[in-house]
């Protein structure tokens, strides 16, 4: 027995199946993606080996996802569906329990022998919870059909209904497409007549009008399919109501059959030339005016059908932007809209540019500030910001309180990526004069930027829990753009040795060093970038502002931190000149660079209590044995800064 | 020392299942299919039987009927694991003569406190 399938419900499958594949395929890419991270935790040849059958297991699931998938659109008999979809869920049941089954076994090992770590617990729990999901969403597979699809949509917070509602218009337009709704002007009534009475009995809906104004009134309130028009009556004539029509973007595509006599053939060819779209001679002949009739209504048909789907076709356009315009912008969306290849939506190690900044001293800063003023400004600064990511083909994966993370290079292929990257660092540290006349319009302090830019090969993807997934990168570059991040001072583009080594355009480098991070084996080299050249032509401006002598040095007591901690003994030194958020600092220990510091500063209202923090940007010079170093004012009160300023030596 | 014999054709299955219970302090025996779960059990006289329900050569179901047909093993502590998560299974399970059911995959906790149950 052959099974029907309207052509409208095979599109709505095959949108249901897109979302069931979506909702099957966000936990397995997690899956896919924490393997990957944890081949590089674990120690043990047997852990190793067992993660070994997981990633072979969700291989298996990948494998029985397409197959079922296929399945499904395959057309069977209800037994068939019934046995195969069983068949199949008993499989995936088997080897999503392998994945469950050897992470939980891993963990126990690993907690045995003691050598579990928080990393690889949290990414061997987010493994359980995965296939947990997947065991879930298999549980209620197929059991109610309708209302798993329905949750589906919910949960997407789109209606597909409305998607494909005007797609069931056309087709039922199509369906009855040699009928349609004629309106008959003629003045002579029995012509009128005739004419109404053979379209009737054609199966058409028919009303008549008696003169050509009457003929355009009835056209406003109600638009037909097509109109039989007479060329001559006596308050307007045909060619008349034409050109009115014709003028009135509602009525112009109203299809127009021009009735005439033998003797008015070149007027008739005047009207076809203003838009009719036939004609027929009187007395009319009932089989030519079938056939006119239904090839104009068919031609009418075919325009409406194509209106149609040029609007479902921007609705669809309008979906896909729904979906992904959350992370990629507009310049983007377009792009995987018209190209069918250049997406990589599917987890999988890739190298991409990843970028961070974060706002100095801002938790500093926001405790200070009026909530609504804080979210004020940082809507300012994303605002400013975003454009510019979006603008050098980059993602934003995440706002994080005042910090953005980016990629480069991803979902969107680009060879370019690490190029981009670091001439959109440059341009947005342009961009802050313009966030701060902002702030400084609204009275609120100015802010200062640090970003770090690294290149690396990271896992890609959709990646979290069934109820809460979204596209993301992890991995140790990822880390070690963060760490890199943390050694940024205001105003600063800090690049990985990894991410230079990709550049074509030459860059100016105003310092490089090496330093040390959880993970990466030896010390990364990196770049403070102070400009970019060809093709981009963006430098930062010289801020190196010489610092001032004090009129009188301050005394200062303080502390070295390294990572969050604190050095237990306290040193001494005295600020000796100072220039806007700079200082220098003179003391009798050495200090290398980029080493943070807290510090206590004496001497305005509030000192006692206060903090600055303090960045060791470069030495200046020794004198008398003593270290004279640039510190940067990472994080300071105005009255610290005030006080700091209103020291210096006026010339 | 408790013994249990695990009637499993699927390998990771029957792998993780044996390794999770030895861990446990049980003395693991296993079958890969439905006839030699029944001569292992039929020799061995295990504590426990955890039967898969699907299995080669003999399935599950003919494999308990069989041990209970035989006034040996009739006795035998039978417990169902089927991939099918149906309602059904269970009652199908208990009228096949087995003691218990449990569904993969296993929930390790809730197994061994069907098999604690039934020693």
């Amino acid at each position: 027995m052959g099974l029907k399938i309207s052509p409208q419900q095979s599109r709505k499958d095959s949108a249901r199946l897109d979302l069931l594949r979506q909702e099957l395929y966000a936990p397995l890419l997690s899956i896919e993606g924490y393997t990957e991270l944890l081949k590089e935790q674990i120690a043990d040849e047997d852990c190793l080996s067992d993660l070994a059958k997981i990633k072979s297991a969700a291989g298996e699931t990948r494998r029985l996802f397409e197959a079922m998938l296929e399945a499904e659109t395959q057309q069977l008999d209800r037994d068939q569906r019934d046995s195969q979809r069983s068949s199949f869920k008993h499989d995936l049941r088997n080897s999503v329990g392998a994945i469950s089954g050897y992470s939980e076994i891993i963990l126990e090992e690993l907690e045995d022998a003691d050598e579990l770590g928080d990393e690889t617990r949290t990414y061997l729990e987010q493994q359980l919870a995965d296939s947990s999901s997947l065991l879930q969403i298999l549980d209620t597979l197929f059991v109610a059909e309708r209302e798993f699809g329905d949750e589906t949509e919910k949960s997407l917070n789109v209606d597909i209904n409305s998607v494909f509602e005007s797609f069931a218009r056309s087709d039922r337009e199509s369906a009855k497409r040699i009928h349609g709704n004629i309106l008959v002007v003629d003045d002579n009534e029995s012509n009128r007549k005739l004419l109404a009475h053979q379209l009737n009995r054609q199966g058409h809906e028919v009303n008549t009008a008696a003169s050509g104004r009457a003929a355009l009134d009835m056209v406003r309130a109600n638009v037909p399919d097509l109109m039989l028009l007479d060329l001559f009556m006596p308050d307007m004539n045909g060619f008349d109501v034409l050109q009115e029509m014709h003028a009135d973007e509602d009525l112009r595509a109203v299809p127009v059959i021009i009735i005439t006599g033998l003797n008015d053939k070149n007027a008739a060819v005047k009207c076809i030339e203003a838009g009719a779209f036939d004609l027929l001679i009187k007395p009319v002949n009932p089989a030519l005016l079938d056939a006119r009739v239904v090839a104009c209504l068919e031609r009418k048909a075919w325009h409406d059908k194509e209106r149609e789907y040029q609007q479902e076709l921007e609705k669809s356009y309008t979906f896909i932007r729904k979906v992904f315009g959350r992370y990629l912008s507009d310049e983007v969306v377009q792009q995987i809209l018209e190209s069918d290849d250049g997406m990589q939506m599917g987890g999988g190690k890739q190298t991409v540019t990843i970028m961070m900044t974060d706002i100095r001293g801002f938790s500093m800063l926001s405790q200070a500030l009026d909530p609504q003023d804080c979210v004020r400004m940082l809507n300012n600064y994303f605002g400013v910001m975003t454009p510019l990511i979006q603008k050098h083909d980059g993602v934003i994966d995440e706002f994080l309180g005042d910090a953005i993370l980016a990629i480069f290079g991803a979902p969107v292929f680009s060879e370019t990526h690490a190029q981009q990257a670091v001439a959109c660092a440059i341009e947005m540290q342009k961009a802050m004069d313009e966030v701060n006349e902002t702030n400084r319009k609204w009275g609120l302090p100015g802010i200062e930027m640090g970003i770090a830019v690294n290149t690396g090969e990271v896992v890609v993807g959709n990646i979290g829990s069934e109820t809460r997934s979204k596209y993301g990168v992890v991995g140790h570059h990822v880390n070690l753009t963060a760490r890199i991040e943390s050694f940024t001072v205001g105003g600063q583009v800090m690049i990985s040795e990894f991410t230079l080594a990709q550049l074509d355009s030459k860059v100016e480098i105003a310092q490089s060093m090496k330093v040390e991070a959880k993970g990466i084996k030896d010390p990364v080299r990196i770049h403070e970038i102070t400009g970019i050249g060809a093709p981009y032509e963006l430098y930062l401006p010289r801020a190196e502002q010489a610092v001032r002598t004090l009129r009188e040095e301050i005394p200062v007591s303080y502390k070295r931190l390294s990572g969050k901690a604190i050095a237990d003994k306290s040193a001494s030194g005295y600020l000796v000149a100072a220039a806007d958020g700079v200082a220098q600092l003179a003391t009798d220990e050495e200090l290398e660079v980029l080493t943070n510091l807290r510090m206590h500063v004496p001497g305005y209202p509030g000192a006692e209590d206060d903090q600055i923090f303090s960045k060791v940007t470069a030495l200046a010079s020794t004198q008398n044995g003593q270290n004279h170093y640039i510190i940067k004012l990472t994080s300071a009160t105005v009255e610290a800064r005030k006080y700091i300023d209103s020291m210096i030596e006026q010339t | 020392m408790t013994r249990i014999l695990i009637v499993e054709d699927n390998e990771m299955n029957r792998d993780m299942l044996s390794r999770r219970l030895k861990r446990k302090g049980y003395d693991i025996e296993v079958a890969v299919d439905g006839q030699q779960g029944v001569d292992m059990a039929t020799e061995l006289m295990p504590d426990i039987v955890l039967m898969d329900m699907s299995l080669p050569i003999m399935d599950g179901w003919k494999a308990t009927k069989t041990l209970r047909n035989n006034p040996a093993t009739a006795a035998l502590k039978i417990i169902a694991l089927t991939a099918h998560a149906m309602e059904g299974d269970r009652q199908k399970a208990m009228k096949a003569g087995c003691d218990d059911y449990d569904t993969k995959p296993i929930d390790l906790k809730r197994l061994l406190g069907k098999i604690e149950a039934l020693l």
